[in-house]
């Protein structure tokens, strides 16, 4: 666990110089918008920890030879990314959660100057409203799609080639965007009616689904670790 | 004599090229080079001590431990230098320290600071942006930063000017003078050989030709030239890389050979570059090692 730990500070240093100015101001920029104008805008905040994934900075020949003189097993160090990509979206989640949460309380938009009466009233909505249900069950979601599917684009990278992880990022995302999309239009025809019932309505259904999303999400990222870092084991560095 | 690195009998093939029966030691408190002619082998004799190549058979030995069911402790008490940088280059030297230091319990903050004051290293620039002696003195300011007690240098002089080179083997010197240490060298500039290596292994075409001192390996071959006519059939078969000119012959021979060579012959030690380079003429005319033929 001691080298699990010490790679995945390893991997966050190696990106931290690169993505982190862009970051806060990104992350500044939305949670202005999202406490000026629409809290639903910090969900963008999720796509941060893909972001931060892509931006490693390192090439694949200095990886290479770096991950051949540490003394740390060639396992333990896939594991660790896996263990990585895991929290740095379960990190991201939060700060989008708190910025939103934060955002439906916030009055701070009242205090924008001129606005349409039209585009008022709706600012007004956006934050009176609460939490919206529908809502909060795509964010449940998308947190456990990301989280999976940086965790597959991962194992996609370390056996393919990180060159080729723009490509995976595309076909997965459209996978899932495509499945997403087509559950929601089987509740909305009533194909499933089953499905809409059972459906969480209240907070603490909401807080059960997302620990129930994301143990799923930790086992499939757990699982596909062990698998690449087995399968990357054979490999010569 | 203690052993700091021993590899007996390594195999290892790739397609067309393969380490054969590769064997040597480098006993501690000593450097030394390992050389031969590109592809020969080096890069890949080096990758199979650090367990990144998985070889096919044989036994590599580092500290007394195995290099491959040892390789987290060999590798804590190892430092490496490659050709070319293998930290992340948009990195500041300060920001690599945070990043390795948490691997080594050995690390020593103030150290690999005070190596870079000592270097001339700045802390807070881009190291992709240093120079390529100076991601050199990095790449040792590491391995000397948690007191490696073995450092493998790989090719660390090519493309180096000769003031960056003279630096690099001063600290290679300094490094050795605590007798606890050893340094295994590749390179294929010999001149960096001859001024600082105990002992010198050469390796040609995935084989080992010659390991021992560098002083016995001046010793055993001298580089004989003359009148063709001159020289005996008995000593021809000898000769390593026999070279006819329109008025005469150029060979290298062992120097025990010399015994009985016409006196009109000329002959002289042979350099280590020299030795290299009739190893390769051998092998264009096609004739057996010089080894096999000893």
């Amino acid at each position: 666990m001691r080298d699990i730990l010490h790679m995945m500070h390893f991997d966050f240093v190696s990106v931290r110089r690169n993505m982190l100015p862009g970051a806060c101001l990104g992350v500044a920029g939305l949670i202005a918008f999202a406490y000026l104008w629409l809290p639903p805008a910090s969900l963008a905040l999720l796509f941060l920890g893909s972001l931060f994934l892509q931006q490693d900075g390192s090439s694949e020949a200095e990886l290479r030879r770096m991950y051949g003189i540490l003394p740390v097993s060639r396992r333990n160090i896939v594991r660790a990314r896996f263990h990585y990509i895991f929290l740095l979206n379960l990190a991201v989640e939060i700060l989008t959660s708190a910025v939103y949460l934060v955002s439906l309380r916030s009055t701070v938009y009242r205090h924008m100057p001129v606005q349409a009466p039209e585009l008022k009233m709706i600012i007004e909505e956006m934050h009176t409203d609460g939490m919206n249900p529908g809502l909060l069950l795509v964010f449940v979601l998308f947190c456990m799609v990301m989280i999976v599917s940086s965790a597959y684009m991962e194992t996609m990278g370390q056996i393919f080639g990180r060159e080729n992880k723009m490509r995976i990022l595309l076909i997965t995302m459209g996978v899932f965007t495509a499945a997403a999309l087509g559950f929601f239009a089987l509740v909305n025809a009533d194909i499933l009616p089953a499905v809409a019932p059972s459906l969480p309505d209240t907070t603490a259904g909401f807080l059960k689904a997302a620990v129930i999303a994301h143990l799923v999400a930790w086992a499939v990222c757990m699982i596909l670790g062990e698998l690449t870092a087995r399968r990357m084991e054979l490999r010569e560095l | 004599m203690d052993n700091i690195l021993e590899i007996t009998g390594l195999c290892k093939s790739y397609g067309d090229f393969a380490l054969r029966d590769v064997s040597f030691a480098l006993p501690r408190g000593y450097i030394m080079g390992f050389v031969g002619e590109n592809g020969s082998g080096k890069t890949t004799t080096i990758r199979s001590i650090l367990n990144m190549a998985k070889i096919d058979s044989g036994k590599i030995s580092v500290f007394g431990l195995d290099s491959v069911t040892d390789t987290i402790t060999i590798k804590e008490r190892m430092g490496v230098v490659f050709d070319s940088l293998y930290m992340a280059e948009h990195l500041t030297a300060r920001q690599i320290e945070q990043q390795l230091r948490p691997f080594y319990r050995n690390w020593s903050k103030e150290e690999f600071l005070g190596r870079l004051r000592s270097f001339g290293l700045p802390d807070n620039k881009r190291v992709g942006d240093f120079s390529k002696g100076m991601k050199m003195k990095l790449m040792i300011a590491v391995a000397l930063s948690h007191k490696a007690e073995l450092m493998i240098l790989d090719e660390p002089t090519s493309g180096l000017d000769p003031v960056a080179r003279d630096e690099l083997l001063d600290i290679l010197a300094e490094y050795i003078a605590d007798e606890n240490c050893g340094v295994l060298f590749s390179t294929h500039i010999t001149a960096d050989v001859e001024r600082i290596a105990d002992y010198v292994t050469i390796l040609h075409g995935g084989r080992v030709w010659y390991t021992g001192t560098r002083d016995d390996l001046t010793e055993k071959y001298v580089v004989i030239k003359g009148a063709e006519s001159e020289l005996p059939a008995e000593k021809r078969t000898q000769c390593i890389g026999f070279h006819a000119y329109r008025n005469g012959f150029e060979a290298m021979l062992p120097a025990d050979a010399l015994a009985g060579m016409p006196s009109v012959i000329e002959s002289e030690k042979a350099s280590i570059d020299e030795i290299l380079v009739y190893i390769a003429k051998e092998d264009k005319h096609e004739r057996h090692p010089a080894h096999d033929a000893l």
